[in-house]
């Protein structure tokens, strides 16, 4: 993630938003408050943001709200989990995540559900990804089944990442906040890193 | 069929624990322990609620303690109200003295008396006529403050932003012993017309300057205009 910081200033000259358009879409969740970075200048406080981040999310924005409601973007790009609920032939028919992975989480799940909730169909859209890509194994998905199992993923989408390591063959997965430094030993490979935010933006838009 | 919720009345001396109800009426001094929800709470005297308080409409008339938050789709305040947790409110309508510990959140937003936020105030629609005190940020698509005596409010932020003092005689008796101001770190917004705004940054797209206002830099992408009494130290053209 680049570190790059862009001013307020900068940001509405850039992309050509007012300050009411800026605020309108904090006051709606659309960018969150942690962007709103405070900073002393020789002009007093200004705010400034995270430019890659910021510039992708005011695009995002520009494109969809000819076509989508403001509360309804908000439900996309907002935190928390939305109220979508899915049997298993309706997140088939999505082809968002195969019947070969939903029969694997069901039968390494603990509990069993006739009926997905966002949250599920996150953890198995991962899964998709991580093994049709072949970064992790079917035992290591498994882990990552039981680590979301007693986590409340919902309400942490977008603040979290799940980290899978390997070393000497002997895996394992974390899972952190997104601005935690984690250090590991030397010679650990990191097999995947997967941003929940992303994950959960990139599946709102394709449900 | 749904079930029908019970009603919570105290008269004079007395308390809950709270509960779920359909109208909760406190006459005299009534406290409420644990969390309330109802479709109406209706305080006439003094009341405590010591737990969270959700209301599709909440009355107050008298002096009320809120220990921690409360949520309604209208929240209306003709007495003194204390909040020591946030507000979210579709409607928030004070006429008095309310001080609100933590942030506000909501839709519309109506002031006529003495409001302290000690957090953010984020709202579509902020009209205040009196004395208002923001610790922090205040966000609204429109914004209208008439001031009274001497107001704060850390950051502004909006589409439109009106400040101007409050109007009647009695303004004019008061502005010559208490000055009338309002001060302000920072006021940023698309349309600005400011006047008694003591800022340090103002910044926008049109921006005005009435004559009592004393601002550090105004910065303005549009048009400009300023009182000649007005004392602006640098003005910038962005």
């Amino acid at each position: 993630m680049s570190n790059e910081l862009i001013s307020k200033k900068d940001l509405l000259n850039l992309t050509g938003i007012s300050y009411g358009q800026l605020y309108r879409w904090k006051r709606k969740d659309l960018i969150p408050e942690d962007w709103f970075i405070r900073k002393s200048t020789y002009t007093g406080q200004e705010t400034f943001f995270p430019k890659a981040e910021i510039l992708e999310r005011i695009a995002k924005i520009q494109t969809m709200k000819e076509n989508v409601s403001l509360d309804e973007l908000a439900d996309i790009f907002s935190p928390g989990g939305t109220s979508c609920k899915l049997n298993k032939e309706e997140l088939l028919a999505t082809g968002l995540v195969s019947e070969t992975v939903i029969q694997y989480y069901l039968a390494n799940a603990t509990v069993y559900q006739d009926v997905f909730e966002f949250n599920n169909v996150m953890v198995m859209y991962v899964l998709e990804k991580l093994l049709q890509s072949g970064d992790i194994s079917l035992d290591e998905g498994k882990m990552i089944i039981q680590l979301f199992q007693d986590y409340y993923l919902a309400a942490q989408a977008k603040k979290i990442v799940l980290i899978v390591i390997r070393k000497m063959g002997i895996s394992s997965c974390v899972i952190a906040e997104k601005t935690d430094v984690l250090q590991f030993e030397s010679n650990t490979k990191i097999v995947a890193n997967v941003d929940f935010a992303q994950i959960s933006e990139e599946l709102r838009l394709k449900m | 069929m749904a079930e029908r919720k019970g009603n919570l009345q105290i008269d004079g001396l007395s308390s809950s624990g709270g509960g779920d109800f359909e109208k909760v009426v406190l006459n005299g001094k009534g406290t409420i322990t644990g969390d309330v929800s109802a479709d109406v709470i209706d305080v006439n005297g003094g009341g405590t609620f010591q737990g969270k308080t959700v209301g599709k409409e909440i009355s107050v008339a008298g002096t009320v303690g809120f220990k921690d938050d409360v949520t309604a789709e209208k929240f209306k305040v003709s007495g003194t109200a204390r909040v020591d947790g946030t507000v979210t409110t579709e409607t928030l309508k004070i006429s008095g003295h309310t001080n609100i510990s933590g942030n506000v959140k909501g839709d519309m937003v109506n002031i006529d008396g003495k409001v302290t936020i000690g957090g953010d105030c984020e709202v579509e629609s902020f009209d205040c006529q009196g004395n208002i005190k923001i610790g922090g940020q205040l966000n609204a698509e429109k914004i209208k403050i008439e001031v009274l005596l001497k107001c704060e409010i850390s950051e502004i932020v909006g589409s439109e932003i009106e400040v101007k003092r409050g109007k009647g005689n009695v303004m004019k008796v008061v502005d010559n012993i208490f000055p009338t101001v309002l001060i302000a770190d920072s006021i940023e917004g698309d349309k600005i017309d400011l006047d008694f705004v003591n800022a340090k940054v103002v910044r926008g797209e049109d921006v005005k300057i009435g004559p009592n206002c004393e601002i550090d830099m105004v910065e303005y992408r549009g048009t400009y205009t300023q009182d000649p009494s007005a004392k602006v130290t640098a003005t910038c053209k962005l």
